[in-house]
Order: C-alpha cells, then structure tokens, then sequence
C-alpha cells in the first residue's frame, strides 16, 4: 500500500513501531495509519501483536522504537495521559467503567463540572443526557451503570471516550462478550460516529464483525504486518488463511451448519428437573448422556451459562432437582460436586486462574490430595504436573512458571488440566474458547473431545452458534432464562438457532 | 506460534536475578552494614542474644499473621489478643486452685535466695578456720570470737540445708497442672474468639478489617474487665520461657546467650513453614489468597482456609502475649500496644503481599530481624559519641554537641525508624511492580 496515492493525509501515522519485552519482540516494525472518519480492522491471532500496538497509541507501553505522526507532527506517548492529550483514547475488552457510581458520572468522571469548588450535578446529568442522546443512547443517565447491560456499558464507554474530546477510539474486542443485536446496535453506533469523522481502530477476533464494519483490515502475524487491504478487496477465508499462516484451514473453517445424530436409548448421566434461580433461569429440564456432549446456546443473559454454574454447585438454586446417574445431587456445595465429577470450566480466566501463582499450583488446586498426596513437595508435584503439561500441549511446558504468563489458550489449558487429575463424570464448560485465536481453540476443544470419548457427559454453553454446531451431538436453545428448542437427531444450521435464541425475546 | 517467543523469555528469566524477592534480604544487608558503622560495639554476641530475645515475640506474632496475610486478609485484633489471653492466664493463676502451685514457687525463690546466703557463711567459715589454723599466738579474746563466728556461719549453713532440703526439688505434679491450667485456657479462648471473627468475616461478607477492628475493641475491653486494671503476677514457667536462656555457648571467650523464647519463635515458625509448604491447608491458604473464586470453583472450602487462618492468628497472638508477659515478669494493661502494627511491619517487611497470595515464612523471618535489628541498633547509636569520635575539629565538636538533635535523639528514634521502614517498602513495592511488568 502506497501512501502517495491516498486522498486524504492520515490523521495517525505510525512508521516502524517495535516493541521488545526484555528479550521478546512483540513488534518488529509495523506501519499503521488510520485517516479520520474511518473504522480500520486490526486482526490476527493472539499474541500477532495486536494489544501491543494498540497499547503503543494508549501510551501504555513507553518503550517503543520507530515514529508516530498526528496530523503531521511527530509525538511521542509515553503515558495515557499524553494519549489522551493527542485525544487518543480506548474502550477496552474487559470494561473499565465504574459499576457503583451513575451513568453521568461515568460520563464525566475526571472532569465533572463544578461550582464554587463542588460539583454541579444538575449540569453534569445535563450534559451527560445531551452527549448520550447525540450517539441516540437513551437511558437514565442518574441510574447506577452496572444496572444496565453491557452492550450500553459499552457504548457509554465510548461516549466517555467522546466526550474527552477524543477523534482516535480504539475499540478492543467489542463484540466479543454482545450478542447479536447487542452488536448490531454497537454497529449502529459506530456507523454514527464515523459520519463525524471519528476515526476508529477495531481490534476483534469476529472476522464477519470486522468485515462488516471496517473500511480497511490491517492483518498482523508473529508481531509484523502482513498486509493492510481495503475490506471490500477481503474475505473471510483470505483473512484467516494469511492469520493462521499454515495450513489450517479445517480448523479455521467454523461451521454454519450442522447434521445432529441420532440419540440412543442410554440412561442420561445428568438429569436436571425444573431447575429456577431466580430471575436467571426458571423450569430447566434437561439431560445429558455418558459421551454425548450437549450443546446450550444463547445469547448473553439467557441463562445458560448461570446454570452450569448451578449445575456446578457454583450457584445456589431455588427450587428443581438435579441427579447424577439416578442419584440426587445437593446442590450449591462445589466441593461435593467436584467429589462425584461434576467439574465446572468457567469463561471468565480471573475467576479460574490464579495468575500470580505458578503453573503447578493452578494444576494441582482441585485435586491436590488425589494426584500429590498428603505431604506435598516441590518434586512430587512438579512429576505430576510435567508430564499433565505435555498432555494438554501447554507452551511452554514448565509448571514452574507463574500462570499469568501463558497466552489465552495455555491458560484455559491449565484450567482443564487441574480436572484431568480426577475423575470427570459430566464436563461443563462456559465459553471454553472465548477470546483464543483458531489454532488455540482447536486444541483445547481436543481436549474435551478426548474426555467425550472417555465417557464423559459434556454440556457446552456458548453464545458461539458455531462452536455448538461443531461440537455439539444435541443442541438445546436459550432464550431469557427458558428453554426454547432442542434439536437432536437432525440438520441445524446457524440461522436456525439463532432464530429460536430470540424467539421469547421478541414477545 | 507463540511457544517460541515465550520459552525464550523463560531462558532468560532464569538467568536474570529476581531484585523483587531478593529486595527484604538486601534491606537487612544494608542495615547491619549501617549499624555496624554507627552503632556502639554492634557486631557481638550481645547484640545477637539482645536482638534473639528481643525478636521473638514478633516472630511469634508475626509467623499467624503471615497466614492471614497470604489469606487475603488481615487480623488487627492481635494487638489486644495477645494482651487479653496474657490477661487470662494472670488472673488464672492468680485464683485459689493455683494457690498450692504459687507457694511452692514461692519456697522455691526464698530456698533460692537461701542458696546465696549459705555460700557466703560458709566462705565466712572457711576464712575463719584459716585464720584459726594461721594463730600461733594463742590469745583468747581473739580465738573466741573466731569460734563464735564459725558456730554462728554453721548454724545458718544448717539452716539454710535444712530449709533448702524441705522445699520442693523439681516440679511437683500440683504445680505442673495448675501452670498448664494457666497457659491452656488463654490458648483456648484466643482459639475461640478467633474462630468467632472467621467465622463472622466469612458469613457477614464484610472484609477482615472491620470484623477483626471490632474484635480488637472486645478483647481490649475484655482484658480491663478480667484484670479491674491490676498487674497480674504468672506463672514461673513464663517467666523463664521469657528470660532465662536455654544455652550459653561460648564463642572466642563470650558467651552467647541462645534465649528459650528465641528457640520457641524457631519451632513456631519451623511448625508454620512445614504447614504452608507441605500440606494442603497450607496450599489452599495460597491459593484462597491467590484467586479465591478459582479457589472456590476448584472445590476448595475456602471459607474455612478463612477462619482457620484467623484462628491460626488469635492462638500465635495468645503465645506472643504470654511470652511477652514471661519476658516483663507480669501482665498488666500497657502490654503489646504496638504489637499489630510491629507484626505487620515485619511481614510486610519481609516481601509477604498485602494482597495475598505471595510471601512465607522465610520471608517473615527476614522481615522480623530486619525490624528488630533495626529497633536493636537504633539504641545503640549515640551520636554524641560517634560525633566524640570523629575527625572534625574541637570546635565543631563543641557546636554539634550541643544542637537539639544531639542530645533529643532518644525522641528522634521513632521518626528514624518510620524513615527506613518507608524506604525499604517503596524500594521493595517499586520492584515488585518492575518484576510484574
């Protein structure tokens, strides 16, 4: 791509941007440039580099090497705060937005108006009204934000953004945690900014959300720029070919739609019966058999995914039953459910890893007495966690390294892992490859793969329809805390199950 | 594809030298190396005993807090807890089924003192016989008196014998129970109220800091109750465990002084290590501070890890209070008024993470010397002395001596000490935070 024969001068320029962590180079020379008014995707696969460079813009990482233009001129960003300065700013993946406190304070915070030294608050929920009704957000700006879903936590995220005056928003995976008229009305937004000149960066794994909403694709690999085309020139196989780089196709191909097997006349290893909690989830009846993984599918809020926390022991009930191989399971004690092999994946890492504590100790945490014993010593456990490291594929395999550390996808190895050290009568997973790249995906879904073959009941909950029609032999629909659909025993496709995920919402 | 990178980082990590960890160690390099200038005779065997007795009830103390640290969670009751459970074993002992256990202690001291006096009759009567043999010239006045004086140390030599023989030997079975009575019901409370403030912390929801603030006021309030405010005497076997020391060892002509409180702090912290790295408890104690959802989500109880570090806490403050009573001969309210902050000084000190988690006992162990050395040295600096020996001139001299810092440096201590505690941190805190990075 030449820069002479662009219309427009760019309103960022980065030229040769390198990043090395101590002896790792993160980036080796990247040229990046967005011009106003324009949504530029940046993709490629976890650790290509892409949080690195955007951290760069955020003034994040102060110890970078090459240029950065604004308007021209050349400025170097060594904190957030001269990010925001040169009105650089980002929404990023996990929300930053402060729960406890109101919509407009939010909006405002760092920069309330004041009055004889305190703050005004009928201006600042004035003010916070007006820049909200401009992005067409209508909401209580006085009600506390953690009251309103994350699609509008993102986009007030945004509108903080905007209201600091920025023109540059960097967007960290937005879509990944929206369903999908959560996304559309984000795109909505976007589409809305871009007409007034907002120039955006849209870091997402959702090659078909990238695709639809960018204007140029920036796609990264190994921490150098492969290519920067216009979207239009792009398509998805394109795109995820030059990511992966080898030859994956296979895996990177994600499915749309699926022929389900027909179910045999096995006892069910799980049984639920009327399960409720609450609002989250009301009159579950399901069941799963031994080697049969059950896909739950719907969008954030369904409640598919509080109820294999339920199903977990994580999450007292209300009323229902739940038996285990025709015996009845108390319910809401982890502990106990972890002794019958009732073992819970849950999505969210930070509630899964201790990040600062070694390998060995996250892989050892649930079984420890089982796999090291009563007196634990460094030796023992490192013989049982070397070879449990080589078995699930985690790079680098050495147990003494803090967990943090790893990449996305060694990490939820781990998490799986530490079950492996146990019995594991029925898997349930909450979002098992969220935020992972394809190959990481791909290994850790062999992984549960092996366990289905071992025996084991799966139940997968997802807001991914192709993750369930890859993976699932018996698929059953979530829609605001109900069951919609199960379809067993014949062709699903992706239409279909996202048709019965809104049904009961559009009523 | 992004194994390589990440191995390469390993490769080099290995051989990069960790400052975060290494930071405590270097802190009490720095400080002995201070005081070793500035201190008065700093590097002796008396400042080793000194800094022995002197450190082991914060070792003590210090050792239960790690647990509640690496919890996640913070005990501000051991302060008073160890006040209130040394309260509990004064007026234990004080009550009448102890009185027989008390008087055979008290014979036990005056047949000690009896000791003393027949030592010095009877090198009275030794000298006596000797002046007696050395009399050729026999002159009677003389020769009765010295007679006199050996009847009289013989007398008081019987005496003393006769006295020491009816006193009781060694323990009798009366005293060994009543003292156990004494020690065991304050490890049993501090037992109890430990458990009642886990147990509060983890089913109320709210942090340590307020359910252990409120305990802090109870025991305070409890320990004024039990002793109407009077000094309590305890039992002798304290006492010893406080002062007496439980080897002497000679070393190039000194003599060093190995205190038995020192040696308990050892076997209190050896005993916490051996938990924490090897067994279970120990290991979910870490992980319930590291992650306590993943914890929790792995099966873990870790409500009860809670409320058995909390309990770990109350009864290590309980042992800290009563050697510290031993130590001063007697309980009385005024005791362990700096104990808490001291303890969390020391595992703070030694690298252990606020935040949970992180740290041990080797680290609190390092901490607990670095805080006391530099307690130890500060009193040992006189700056009027090193101002007597430098190499400024008389007039200088003369000027220095007499400005206010000079001669308040008693009042300085405290500020000084607060000085150093606050650079190790920030250096400490500023390397952690590198190492992360």
């Amino acid at each position: 791509m030449s820069d002479t024969a662009e219309p427009l001068p760019p309103l960022l320029d980065c030229r040769n941007i390198g990043v090395r962590f101590g002896g790792v180079i993160a980036l080796h020379g990247v040229d990046f440039d967005i011009q106003p008014g324009e949504v530029h995707g940046l993709v490629g696969c976890n650790g290509a580099g892409k949080s690195t460079l955007m951290k760069v813009l955020a003034g994040a990482v102060p110890e970078y090497t090459g240029e950065i233009k604004i308007d021209g001129h050349t400025v170097r960003l060594h904190s957030p705060r001269e990010a925001l300065t040169q009105r650089i700013a980002m929404v990023y993946q996990e929300l930053s937005g402060i729960g406890a406190l109101t919509v407009a304070e939010n909006l405002c915070l760092g920069r309330q108006p004041t009055r004889w030294g305190r703050i005004d608050w009928n201006r600042m929920n004035r003010e916070a009204a007006v820049s909200l009704a401009e992005l067409d957000i209508q909401i209580n700006v006085k009600r506390r934000l953690d009251s309103y879903p994350l699609v509008i936590r993102q986009m007030v995220e945004i509108a903080r953004g905007l209201h600091s005056g920025a023109r540059i928003l960097i967007l960290d995976e937005p879509t990944s945690a929206l369903s999908l008229p959560e996304a559309r009305r984000l795109f909505e937004l976007i589409a809305k900014l871009k007409t007034r000149g907002v120039a955006m960066v849209f870091i997402s794994h959702f090659i078909e959300d990238v695709l639809a909403i960018c204007d140029r694709v920036t796609i990264l690999r190994d921490g150098r720029r492969l290519q920067t085309r216009r979207s239009s020139e792009l398509n998805r196989a394109s795109i995820l070919h030059q990511m992966v780089g080898e030859e994956r196709e296979s895996a990177a191909d994600e499915k749309t739609e699926a022929m389900l097997p027909a179910t045999g006349n096995t006892m069910p290893r799980l049984a639920v019966k009327n399960l409720r909690q609450g609002v989250r989830f009301q009159n579950i009846t399901l069941d799963v058999k031994p080697g049969e993984c059950l896909g739950l599918y719907g969008f954030v809020g369904a409640g598919h995914q509080e109820l294999v926390h339920a199903l977990a022991g994580a999450l007292p009930i209300d009323a229902g039953e739940i038996t285990l191989d025709g015996h009845r399971m108390r319910t809401g004690d982890v502990p106990s459910a972890v002794s019958k092999g009732v073992v819970l994946v849950a999505a969210d890492r930070a509630q899964t890893l201790a990040r600062r504590a070694s390998i060995a100790h996250n892989a050892t945490l649930a079984h420890l007495k089982r796999s090291v014993g009563s007196w634990i010593t460094g030796r023992k456990e490192l013989s049982v966690c070397q070879p449990l490291l080589e078995r699930v594929g985690c790079r680098p395999p050495n147990p003494k390294l803090r967990a943090g550390a790893l990449s996305g996808g060694n990490q939820q190895k781990i998490v799986l892992a530490k079950w492996l050290l146990g019995p594991i009568h029925v898997l349930l997973l909450e979002e098992p490859t969220r935020g992972m790249d394809v190959h990481a995906k791909a290994e850790v879904m062999e992984l549960v793969a092996q366990q289905k073959r071992n025996g084991a009941a799966i139940i997968l909950a997802t807001t991914e329809p192709e993750l369930v029609l890859a993976h699932a032999d018996r698929i059953v629909t979530f829609a605001r805390g109900r069951i919609t659909r199960e379809f067993s025993g014949q062709r699903v496709t992706k239409q279909d199950l996202m048709h019965c995920a809104e049904e009961s919402s559009s009523n | 594809m992004t194994a390589k990178p990440a191995s390469l980082d390993l490769e080099k990590a290995r051989h990069r030298i960790d400052w975060a960890s290494l930071a405590p160690l270097v802190t009490l390099l720095a400080i002995m190396v201070v005081f070793g200038f500035l201190a008065t005779e700093f590097f002796s065997l008396g400042t080793i005993s000194q800094t022995l007795k002197r450190g082991s009830v914060l070792a003590i103390v210090a050792t239960g807090l790690t647990f509640v640290l690496l919890c996640a969670e913070i005990d501000l009751s051991v302060g008073t807890m160890a006040l209130f459970s040394a309260c509990v074993c004064g007026v234990i002992w004080a009550q009448p089924f102890a009185a027989g256990a008390r008087e055979i202690q008290d014979q036990r001291k005056t047949a000690l003192s009896l000791v003393d006096k027949r030592v010095t009759a009877e090198r009275k009567r030794d000298a006596a016989i000797k002046e007696r043999e050395a009399l050729t010239d026999v002159s009677d006045k003389r020769r009765e008196q010295i007679d006199k004086t050996i009847r009289e140390s013989t007398e008081v030599i019987d005496k003393a014998t006769a006295a020491i023989a009816q006193a009781p030997a060694g323990g009798t079975g009366a005293e060994f129970r009543s003292t156990a009575i004494a020690i065991a019901i304050p490890f049993l409370v501090a037992l109890i109220l430990g458990g009642v403030s886990g147990t509060l912390t983890v089913s109320s929801g709210l942090p340590s800091f307020i359910i252990t603030l409120a305990m802090m006021y109870m025991a305070n309030g409890l320990a004024r109750f039990v002793t109407l405010s009077q000094k309590y005497d305890v039992p002798q076997f304290l006492k010893e465990l406080g002062n007496a020391p439980l080897a002497k060892l000679s070393l190039f002509g000194r003599t060093l002084e190995i205190p038995q409180s020192a040696v308990l702090a050892a076997v209190v912290m050896l005993v916490a290590h051996v938990v924490l790295q090897h067994t279970r408890f120990g290991r979910y104690v870490y992980m319930t501070g590291g992650n306590r959802q993943a914890a929790r989500l792995a099966g873990v109880r870790t409500e009860r890890i809670v409320i058995g570090s909390l309990m770990i806490c109350a009864v290590t403050a309980a042992c800290g209070g009563m050697v510290n009573a031993g130590r001063l001969e007697s309980v009385s309210l005024d005791q362990n008024a700096d104990l808490l902050l001291e303890a969390v000084a020391c595992v703070v000190l030694g690298g252990t993470s606020l935040f949970g988690g992180e740290g041990g006992i080797g680290r609190t162990a390092v901490g607990v010397f670095t805080f006391t050395i530099l307690r130890v040295g500060l009193e040992a600096t006189d700056p009027a002395r090193l101002i007597k020996f430098s190499w400024l001139s008389q007039a200088w001299k003369q000027e220095l001596l007499k400005m206010s810092w000079v001669t308040q440096f008693d009042l300085l201590r405290p500020f000084l000490l607060g000085i150093v505690l606050m650079l190790a941190l920030v250096i400490h805190g500023r390397l952690v935070r590198k190492h992360h990075e």
